[in-house]
């Protein structure tokens, strides 16, 4: 019972950061139809510039804006490389093309920071440290935290989406981009603040991970963006409530298979139950109707 | 012919077969990423008939192709089910699945590798032959009534359906098919490089799949042919200042190929205007007349 609570805090926290993944996934989606396979990357990227910065200066709060700073920087440069093929009406080809921008910043975590290894934070940059004990299970304040970090930032951004005019506006060009166009909705502007935003976001789950893991390394780009990628599918393209609730659930089952499973079988039944799931669902499983 | 030559064309040869293996999905409007998946099925199991049994390589070969189909054949079902993104990124998931399957099966020797495989002498010959073979049977295959029902797929899936052709059938086979090519890859991988590791068979190799497929042109079976030698050779023959740089060579060249001549080195229309060429040259009299 202690195991099974302990894993439950652990995984409804990874489930927290998945959420907010494919949160800045779906906002690219909405506002370029793009299956952005290399955002994970670049918040990997950001976590290893955080941590390059704190190395070089030892200020927390200045690894964090330069954090900001490169989501925002990275995601915006990123943007012109889609439009041509987001007006072609390409979708296949940007998922390639996402996945070379992935590769990119993973290579350049590689040779640019710590030659390779795995950067590991200092506890200035953690935060919160202490743990505390309920009953039998040690639980982390951190992973509390980043929970209700999680919670906020889903909230705020929810909000933005469906009460603001921008919000509006990218929602409806996920909706048909013609009509939306004809109806004078900005093509440029729209995509760049959708993009800036899911930058922010990325620096946001780059701090989250931080204070849950505590390192990051080169390979975690890929795992997480499949992950992500898949998760979004499970949901649905374009699905943000289904989408963070599909996450916190697929956190929980993976952090169950951790604990209970023998070897390292938890990456194969994660994979296995999410493909078996899409393919009996391709819409999505909160999907209503057929999207063409 | 020298050691690094050899190994340079057989690796080159197994490229352009997995190359193949990714162009059938995409004769049928799919992105399928689940070559390399199959690869690494192919590549164990001529690994491990070789080290075990001592079986030669074109009992291998065909051992490869077998499981290739059984492999290929049951994802194909679900596949079929689904199209566009959905195929794509699902079928990144086999990757993984696979991955985490060996590195927890004892006996194809775990995150350790299956070491041991036969070096065959002949190697780069045999490679050459299958090349051909299998390049054969390609052509003939996308000149054929299925190769023509998968360009409607492509075309448009509900036009196809109208006019007759089974789509989930006509999926089941491409994937299938393109199983094959990547299962024949995978075991000719395996006798190259003679040590196969889980991780060989990852999102890079993948990244390199996608890049000749694309930098070559999707929508023949040439393009390949002229991409995979060269950008391998930027790995081996190259100084070592830039094979360094070979990753964010490999990703740069397809980010500008997707955005600025999205068809490809090789293009249809090139290769209409070569075939016209040499049609030309035989049948002048009849052209003109």
């Amino acid at each position: 019972m202690e195991l099974f609570l302990a894993q439950l805090v652990s995984g409804l926290s990874t489930g927290g950061i998945y959420a907010l993944l494919v949160l800045g996934m779906n906002l690219i989606t909405l506002v370029r139809n793009v299956v952005h396979h290399g955002f994970s990357h670049t918040c990997i990227f950001t976590m290893a510039v955080g941590w390059l910065i704190y190395n070089e200066t030892g200020m927390p709060w200045l690894a964090f804006l330069a954090m900001f700073a490169a989501g925002v920087i990275v995601t915006i440069l990123t943007e012109p490389l889609f439009r041509p093929l987001s007006k072609r009406g390409a979708d296949l080809e940007t998922i390639v093309l996402a996945m070379g921008v992935g590769i990119i910043l993973s290579e350049l975590i590689v040779n640019f920071f710590n030659s390779g290894q795995v950067l590991s934070f200092n506890d200035d940059m953690k935060i919160f440290t202490t743990k505390f004990q309920v009953g039998a299970i040690t639980v982390s304040v951190a992973s509390i935290v980043a929970l209700a970090a999680c919670v906020v930032i889903a909230i705020i951004i929810s909000m933005y989406l469906f009460k603001s005019s921008e919000g509006r506006a990218m929602r409806a060009m996920a909706q048909n981009l013609r009509v939306a166009k004809m109806l004078g909705v900005p093509f440029g502007k729209t995509g760049v603040l959708g993009f800036f935003i899911a930058g922010l976001l990325a620096a946001a789950i780059g701090v989250v991970c931080i204070m849950c893991l505590g390192y990051c390394n080169a390979e975690m780009g890929d795992s997480f963006a499949t992950k992500a990628v898949i998760l979004m599918l499970f949901a649905g393209q374009g699905d943000i409530k289904g989408g963070i609730l599909s996450s916190i659930l697929m956190g929980v089952v993976e952090a169950m298979a951790l604990a209970y499973l023998p070897g390292r079988w938890a990456e194969a039944i994660f994979y296995g139950f999410m493909m078996i799931i899409i393919i009996i669902k391709p819409n999505g499983l909160f999907a209503r109707k057929a999207k063409n | 012919m020298s050691s690094g030559l050899a190994y340079f064309i057989t690796l080159v040869v197994v490229y352009i077969l997995v190359v193949w293996g990714a162009l059938i999905p995409f004769r049928a409007g799919l992105l399928y990423n689940g070559t390399v998946y199959v690869m690494a099925i192919g590549g164990y199991t001529a690994g491990f008939l070789s080290k075990t049994i001592g079986l030669n390589f074109w009992l291998c070969i065909i051992a490869a192709i077998i499981t290739g189909l059984i492999f290929g054949f049951i994802p194909a079902l679900g596949f079929s089910r689904t199209n566009g993104i959905v195929t794509a990124i699902s079928s990144m998931a086999l990757i993984f699945i696979i991955q985490s399957i060996i590195k927890n099966i004892s006996f194809l020797g775990g995150t350790r590798g299956l070491r041991g495989i036969q070096k065959v002498p002949a190697l780069p010959w045999f490679a050459l032959i299958i090349l051909v073979v299998f390049g054969a049977f390609l052509y003939r295959l996308f000149n054929s009534r299925i190769g023509r029902a998968w360009e409607a797929i492509a075309t448009d899936p509900q036009m196809a359906q109208t006019l007759g052709v089974d789509t989930k059938r006509m999926t089941i086979v491409a994937l299938t098919l393109s199983s094959v090519f990547a299962a024949v890859g995978g075991a000719v991988f395996a006798f190259n490089i003679r040590v196969i590791y889980p991780g060989t068979f990852s999102f890079t190799f993948l990244l390199n799949v996608m890049t000749m497929l694309f930098v070559g042109g999707r929508f023949t079976q040439w393009g390949v042919i002229i991409s995979a030698p060269l950008l391998w050779s930027i790995n081996v023959y190259m100084p070592e200042s830039v094979q360094k740089l070979s990753n964010y060579i490999f990703a740069g060249l397809l980010i500008i190929v997707l955005m600025l001549r999205p068809e490809g080195l090789v293009t249809r229309k090139m290769v209409l205007q070569i075939k016209k060429f040499f049609t030309g040259l035989f049948h002048r009299n009849t052209e003109t007349a």
